[in-house]
């Protein structure tokens, strides 16, 4: 607003500026470009390098700067202002519509993610979606104006009674979805066929009122009619299918999504390509690889209406999704090794290193963040069902266990021990129906897969052969049934790495990573995310600087009673050109402006006579020009603030 | 009119698929620092290429366009000032200091930076965001103080036509899309603004012409801000907003359809970051 005050005074100085010999002009215009340009570089390199959150805290004090700066050099000489990009005009046209309609049609959940029209094909994705949402936001701006034209004429009266009109409309609109909502009438059919009811009753009423006032038209015909059920229809035969067959918005995984959840596989995706050279040779020093095919677990490509979108769940996601739950895990060593798997998934990147200090066999506890991380060491099935039955009683919010292995390696040889296996299971199984009764959900993980070729005992090779645990893995399938809320395949997620398995049953971390993800993805059902307390949010006040402020205001009055946009700086100016402090410059710059727009005259507080006759010719310099002072208008409602001042000042 | 508004719904029933039943499952941003410079490179590159001198008038715009067949069928009124075709333009508004068109160059390319940031999430430029939305906001008080000083029209048809422009599409957008108002948060910062000014200039529009008048009233604006925003201990920002609920989850409430429909969007985030926006940009607006 200060620049908006003077500025019929900067354009006048600038003018002024420029009407004397070069030499003095570019004195004047260089000493407060360099002063400018020095401050903008303080700005540079001092608060625009803060990090996010500390440069929020003192944006709104130092923004004026770079604003000022641009402002300045973007109007240095009459040539640099003369001209513009047309192609970055026109985007500025629209940029209300850009910016509403980019959260649905561009980017998609609240502009959290990114709409896909082409799946697998990103950039040219990019491009279908962006011409679309281009020409709608286009389409969108052109339709606001000129219903603004047609519902917000000049006229008062028009105004408030087609402003009424909407609220009516949209009000009883409202009204009837929301009756229909609350009765559960909220049916595609329903709503079909009231947009039906109502667009013939509308249609009906337009040609009647057409008909009395131009009673020559021909009587009305079917066509439009038609036409209108037609494209009905087809909106909502498009809105049925795509809700039956279409993706939908991104949401927490439904249970559903188990019998999916182990399907995937281990691919090679190879990193040497141009954009990893590029992004290692700058941040890691490093140009050209020597080895590039590193494997990545993936998951296999679900129907879109099966709502099933597996990914990676980094630190950060998981962290708030398993914000103050505590997990524990029963079992073996698998079972360790996939806890170990998920501290490293949750951001402990040392959990599970090699480390012959640690004891092999014993209890973990451990808590990242607010979550509670416990491994309970139980080999045998019969050590599972003990210890889940003491959790029991401290409520756990997730409980995952494995075993099966052991059982199969030292107690099988007689046929009691099999039943024995067995028998514990059924144990389990009752007990994780308890837990279930209690409402805490429960994971059973399947044996990794065995190879056969690196087990190093004679034990081993005899017992624990991967024909032997497949039958393991079927033997408690069947027996758990669907107890255990979702079950971890093991298998699944080593099958495809077997060869990597060091002592034919352990595998490296990697390959346990993929089985955390798999679980970390199952957690969407697994476990309710507890309600988040809301706690003093930030209040506003936080963001209060008063020092800062203070110099705000104080930059601010030498702009405001100094006329000066730049804030004094113009003032360096006056060292070279006589005539052009902008002090004085008021009257010259405003009487013209002043008489041109028919406003009330200056309130001479001081003579006149000494800058009349400069001022006489800036009046004629002004006298052909129309609409100058009318094309400082930007806001976002654009031309047409302006037009109707134009209409206005010529009725 | 009713072809417009067919068009208006078919647009936002597209927009209605897009978000909550898109045919294929929505992706993730993927930040790619090289493709991201590339694509502003180019924009700029092929900027270049329509590089035109200003002629001083605008372009018809498609409301000048559209009205000049309304007229002719429903008798729109003039919105846009239709006279002004043929009158020779002078050259001087082609050129003046931050003229129309140069305005609307720099609102379009923040706005493509600003759009090319959000798609691609590219949180390293962050700051020169912040700062492009700042220059937006300035240019929001730079305009409606201009137009007011210049025109001094202070009538409801004026504030309804801006109000109008500003909100009626995300009005609707919230309607069908079942999110919130403070979701888009430019719309209630640039309306809170407009009034913001609007009022500024209104309280004793008499001394808006004399040479100390505005700009005493101008400082007192700035005083105004400063205890509203810096100055804690007055408490005056939760005086003067206290319609607007402490609380971040309003909207969830009632109907098992709208409850769906509500539930993402709010949260605390919105909230906080529409609190951080104001002083930041407010005091822009003074400038």
């Amino acid at each position: 607003m200060i620049f908006a005050a003077n500025y019929p005074i900067m354009s006048y100085l600038q003018r002024k500026l420029e009407a004397q010999p070069a030499r003095q002009e570019w004195m004047a215009k260089g000493s407060t470009g360099i002063v400018l340009f020095a401050v903008f570089l303080w700005w540079v390199t001092h608060p625009f390098m803060e990090p996010k959150l500390s440069y929020n805290q003192t944006n709104a004090y130092y923004g004026f700067i770079p604003l000022v700066t641009y402002i300045y050099f973007r109007n240095l000489t009459p040539t640099l202002r003369s001209y513009s990009l047309d192609l970055l005009h026109q985007i500025g046209k629209t940029t209300l519509e850009t910016y509403l309609m980019q959260h649905h049609i561009w980017l998609t959940s609240n502009a959290k993610s990114l709409l896909t029209l082409i799946p697998g094909w990103p950039k040219i994705n990019f491009l279908v979606v962006s011409i679309a949402y281009f020409f709608l936001s286009r389409r969108l701006y052109r339709i606001t104006l000129f219903l603004r034209g047609m519902l917000m004429p000049d006229d008062h009266v028009k105004c408030l009674k087609s402003l009424f009109a909407i609220f009516c409309v949209v009000g009883l609109s409202y009204a009837y979805t929301w009756t229909l909502a609350e009765f559960g009438l909220n049916f595609l059919s329903i709503i079909g066929f009231s947009a039906l009811v109502l667009g013939l009753s509308l249609y009906k009423i337009t040609t009647l009122k057409l008909y009395h006032m131009h009673s020559d038209m021909n009587a009305s015909s079917l066509r439009p009619i038609l036409g209108g059920v037609a494209s009905l229809l087809m909106i909502g035969f498009a809105w049925r299918s795509m809700a039956v067959f279409g993706a939908g918005k991104i949401v927490p995984l439904p249970a559903s999504c188990a019998v999916y959840a182990n399907e995937g596989s281990w691919i090679s995706i190879s990193t040497c390509n141009e954009l990893q050279k590029g992004v290692s040779y700058y941040e890691n020093g490093i140009d050209g690889f020597a080895t590039c095919n590193g494997k990545n677990w993936g998951w296999d490509i679900t129907e879109s209406s099966s709502l099933c979108r597996f990914t990676r769940k980094n630190s950060k996601v998981l962290k708030k999704q398993l914000r103050e739950q505590r997990i524990a895990f029963v079992g073996d060593s698998i079972t360790r090794n996939v806890y170990h798997a998920l501290n490293r998934a949750l951001g402990d990147t040392n959990a599970g290193q090699y480390d012959t200090n640690v004891e092999k066999h014993s209890n973990i506890k451990k808590k990242i963040g607010n979550i509670s991380l416990e491994f309970y060491w139980a080999p045998y099935a019969s050590d599972i069902y003990e210890v889940i039955k003491e959790q029991r009683t401290s409520k756990p919010d997730l409980i995952v266990l494995g075993g099966g292995a052991w059982d199969r390696l030292h107690q099988w040889s007689a046929p009691e021990d099999k039943q024995a296996f067995i028998d514990n299971l059924v144990n389990i199984k009752d007990e994780l129906n308890e837990y279930k009764i209690n409402g805490i959900s429960s994971v059973w993980i399947l044996p990794t897969t065995i190879n056969d070729a690196a087990l190093m005992s004679e034990d081993k090779k005899q017992n624990m052969t991967e024909s032997k645990i497949h039958e393991v893995r079927e033997i408690s399938s069947k027996t758990l049934e669907d107890s255990p809320t979702f079950v971890l395949d093991g298998s699944k997620f080593t099958i495809g790495r077997v060869h990597e398995s060091y002592d034919g049953v352990h595998y490296p971390n990697a390959v346990y990573d993929a089985g955390a993800q798999i679980l970390a993805n199952a957690m969407d059902w697994l476990v309710t995310e507890k309600p988040f307390e809301f706690k003093d949010g930030p209040h506003p006040g936080k963001m209060a600087q008063p020092l800062l402020g203070f110099m705000i205001l104080a930059i601010s009055s030498i702009g405001i009673f100094f006329f000066d946009s730049y804030f004094g700086l113009t003032y360096l100016a006056s060292f070279f050109v006589r005539g052009v402090r902008p002090n004085d410059l008021y009257e010259e710059a405003f009487t013209p402006l002043h008489k041109k727009m028919k406003l009330p005259p200056i309130v001479s507080s001081q003579s006149q006579s000494k800058h009349s006759k400069e001022a006489e010719e800036f009046n004629t310099l002004l006298r052909g020009e129309d609409e100058t002072s009318e094309d400082i208008e930007m806001t976002p409602n654009g031309h047409n603030s302006r037009g109707i001042a134009s209409s206005k000042r010529r009725s | 009119m009713l072809r417009q508004f067919s068009i208006f719904g078919c647009i936002l029933f597209f927009a209605y698929i897009c978000e909550h039943h898109p045919p294929f499952a929505h992706s993730e941003k993927y930040y790619d620092r090289d493709e991201f410079f590339m694509l502003t490179g180019l924009l700029f590159f092929a900027s270049a290429f329509t590089l035109h001198k200003n002629d001083g008038k605008v372009s018809p715009t498609p409301t000048q366009k559209i009205n000049v067949t309304a007229n002719g069928h429903e008798g729109a009124k003039e919105i846009d000032g239709d006279k002004r075709d043929g009158i020779a333009k002078p050259t001087s508004a082609a050129n003046d200091l931050l003229n129309r068109d140069q305005t609307e160059e720099w609102k379009g390319w923040m706005q493509f930076m600003f759009l090319l940031y959000h798609y691609f999430h590219a949180e390293e430029v962050y700051n020169s965001i912040r700062i492009m939305i700042t220059c937006y906001v300035w240019m929001t008080g730079f305009g409606n103080f201009s137009f007011f000083y210049l025109k001094g029209d202070f009538t409801l048809v004026r504030v309804l036509q801006m109000v109008w422009r500003l909100n009626f599409l995300v009005i609707f957008l919230c309607l069908t899309q079942g999110t919130t108002y403070i979701l888009y948060y430019i719309c209630p910062l640039h309306t809170y603004f407009f009034f913001m000014v609007y009022v500024a200039m209104r309280i004793a529009k008499g001394v808006n012409y004399t040479k100390y008048g505005l700009r005493i009233k101008l400082m007192v604006l700035g005083l105004f801000i400063f205890c509203l925003w810096d100055w804690k201990a007055l408490n005056l920002f939760e005086v003067l907003h206290f319609y607007l609920p402490e609380h971040p989850q309003l909207g969830a409430t009632n109907g098992t359809l709208w409850e769906w429909y509500f539930r993402t969007s709010l949260g605390m985030n919105n909230k906080s970051s529409f609190i951080l926006e104001l002083p930041s940009l407010l005091i822009q607006l003074l400038f």
